[in-house]
């Protein structure tokens, strides 16, 4: 018994949390945000991160911050805070690839850049899971954006379907689908380079 | 793959992903320190300047709809 409460009883607490810095927020307590913010800032940059890259990551996270700052108001609570703000983010991460032009030159660089970094320093099997690592994101980046955001929201955060569909604004009888080509398309890329789909002994 | 729904049922080539994704899912990127820090200073700024800026734009908006009447023009359609 003491488990099943505690299991219904997690995430309305966290709402309630939410909620209440939401109003505190609202009334124009900025402490109030800033906590709002600590609380949400690990999810919102892993999101932008994996969607953007992470050289654009903080001020596409500082940007969803900020646009929900603006409208905390609009906020009715039908989906949890987190949802909500997920949405502004992935919202913000699409608009930000689509300002830019030279995004896979960026991201080789990106890429380079981290399995160069303090090479000199790391065992060899450090080294060939980082490279590994620094591959894979090229390759989700390889994606067309909606299937990315798909693939970020359950492969890697494991959000629920229904919450996928009220991050993305999408039926959520197609979340199942796409995710399912979002996931093919991955393989399909993966499949190109041996080294990339051999996984490691 | 396993969110808060039951898991997935994955293809083998699903899983061999899943597998790959570990990777990710294992070593998470994390925000600078200065991010809540960013953030807060600018909502601040712009807080501060929210008020202003409307106030701005309503008076724009008086200035235009008075010179309207005086001029006898009709808004554009």
């Amino acid at each position: 018994m003491r488990t099943r409460g505690w299991r219904i009883q997690m995430p309305l607490r966290r709402a309630d949390i939410d909620q209440s810095l939401v109003e505190r927020s609202l009334a124009g307590d900025l402490r109030a945000f800033e906590a709002l913010v600590e609380r949400h800032r690990g999810v919102v940059y892993r999101v932008a991160s994996r969607i953007v890259g992470a050289d654009a990551a903080e001020d596409v996270s500082q940007d969803a911050f900020l646009r929900a700052y603006h409208r905390l108001d609009r906020f009715r609570g039908e989906a949890s805070f987190r949802t909500w703000l997920l949405q502004i983010t992935t919202n913000a991460a699409l608009t930000h690839l689509s300002r830019r032009r030279d995004e896979s030159t960026d991201d080789h660089a990106v890429a380079d850049e981290a399995v160069d970094r303090d090479a000199s320093r790391q065992p060899v099997t450090e080294l060939e899971r980082r490279e590994r690592q620094a591959r894979l994101e090229l390759k989700l980046r390889g994606l067309r954006p909606d299937y990315r955001s798909l693939l970020v929201l359950r492969d890697l955060e494991q959000l629920s379907y229904e919450e996928i569909a009220q991050t993305l604004d999408m039926p959520l009888g197609s979340v199942k689908g796409r995710l399912h080509r979002a996931r093919g398309e991955l393989i399909d890329i993966l499949r190109n380079n041996t080294y990339d789909w051999e996984l490691p002994a | 793959m396993n969110g808060p729904d039951p898991p997935d049922e994955l293809s083998p080539a699903e899983r061999s992903l899943d597998r790959h994704l570990e990777l990710l899912r294992a070593d998470p990127p994390t925000p600078s320190t200065e991010l809540v820090a960013r953030v807060i200073h600018a909502a601040r700024w712009q807080r501060a300047l929210r008020h202003p800026l409307l106030a701005v734009s309503a008076i724009a908006g008086v200035i235009r709809d008075g010179m309207l009447l005086l001029f006898g023009a009709s808004p554009r359609r």
